[in-house]
């Protein structure tokens, strides 16, 4: 076979490689594939945004709370950290609010003021608030003109004030022995008689004369 | 979206109406079969979109090929495993039954196919009477003078197989 022959046979055979013919409405086709992926595109972006968002906005309650609530008890330690003492603490808060009010009626204004204040701070939850907790805390805690705070009565102490006012003589002496025990102990004086020390002799012929 | 996307999605359009066809011709060549032609196409363009890269193009014919050169050559050796029995199952006939059925062109085509990739690519290529031998280099990124070196030496190697093929079908 000549070699124009095999060149002839070559190129129809490699014309086969680009008489191939499309289906109809290839470019719409391109563009509708164009289109529906730049949408799917967007809407995947649009998720992505939308779940960051959601996680930030997670994340930040959950700091913002974890970051809140030991400040939080701390405060409302130091607040009721005066009024939990014992059965009678219900009672002893109502006495102690008025007796706080008696010795310092100004600071617990202020307290009651700045409650709701704390309390829409706490709502908030977020993290970057708890520098304005601080700061508020720190306007919050009252600076007291007496210190230390007066504390209102114990129990013990009350049932004493009731047994004076109505034993006021048994108190009394009470009070005065008590005072006698504290004061320190006189001893008087103690005076010895100097010893005979002229010896045995003396002392017989002291005993013949008595005798 | 604005008049400035308006018109580029436009210029777009014209882009796609312009060349589709052409790198239909390109991917076809690499691939051989239509619909995985189509799907190179489609990818092409939206590659093209999506990194915004056919605005600033200044060879159209030689981007775009190339484009769709480089997605056919990643989907070459997946449609030859995916398809090797559907696809060939009308040229696997021997040589010697496809020359003496007269079907020259399967012959030729099957001889084509089992070229080595880096002599077969070229060739295809240049039976697209669009591409010239410096826009194939450019497609490929090889030199001009090795696209015409390979051309030669596949052409060579072609028709002496064939050439071994049809002496022995005209003995018979």
């Amino acid at each position: 076979m000549q070699s124009d022959d095999l060149d002839k046979l070559l190129q129809e055979g490699l014309e086969s490689y680009c008489d191939a013919e499309p289906l109809a409405g290839l470019e719409e086709r391109v563009l509708r594939h164009v289109r529906d992926k730049r949408t799917v595109i967007r809407w995947t972006w649009f998720g992505w945004a939308a779940a960051t968002a959601c996680a930030s906005l997670l994340l930040a309650v959950i700091f913002g709370n974890f970051g809140g609530w030991p400040l939080d008890s701390r405060l409302t330690k130091g607040v009721h950290s005066t009024t939990a003492d014992g059965p009678l603490s219900s009672e002893l808060r109502v006495d102690r609010g008025s007796a706080a009010e008696k010795t310092a009626p100004h600071i617990s204004n202020e307290v009651a003021a700045n409650v709701p204040q704390r309390q829409a701070v706490h709502a908030h939850g977020g993290r970057g608030l708890v520098s304005l907790k601080r700061k508020t805390r720190r306007e919050e805690l009252p600076k007291l003109e007496v210190f230390p705070t007066p504390h209102p009565l114990s129990p013990e102490e009350r049932a004493l004030v009731e047994f004076v006012n109505q034993h006021p003589t048994e108190a009394a002496q009470l009070v005065d022995a008590e005072r006698r025990s504290s004061e320190p102990i006189q001893i008087a004086a103690i005076h010895i008689e100097p010893l005979n020390t002229d010896g045995p002799q003396q002392e017989e012929e002291k005993n013949a004369n008595d005798h | 979206m604005g008049k400035g996307g308006e018109s580029s999605d436009e210029r777009f359009r014209e882009l796609v109406h312009r060349q589709s066809q052409f790198v239909f011709r390109v991917a076809y060549a690499m691939l051989r079969n239509a619909a995985d032609a189509e799907d190179v196409v489609q990818e092409t363009f939206f590659k093209l979109y999506r990194t915004n890269a056919w605005a600033g193009m200044r060879d159209e014919k030689a981007f775009l090929a190339r484009t769709a050169w480089r997605i056919a050559v990643d989907r070459l050796p997946r449609r030859k495993e995916e398809d090797l029995d559907f696809e060939s199952a009308s040229t696997a006939a021997s040589p010697e039954a496809a020359a003496i059925t007269g079907n020259m062109n399967a012959l030729v085509r099957q001889r084509i196919d089992a070229l080595p990739q880096e002599l077969r690519q070229p060739l295809v290529l240049s039976a697209l009477d669009e591409l010239t031998s410096p826009e194939i280099a450019l497609v490929m990124g090889i030199p001009e003078g090795t696209v015409r070196s390979r051309l030669m030496r596949a052409r060579a190697l072609l028709k002496e197989k064939l050439a071994v093929v049809m002496d022995g079908h005209n003995a018979k």
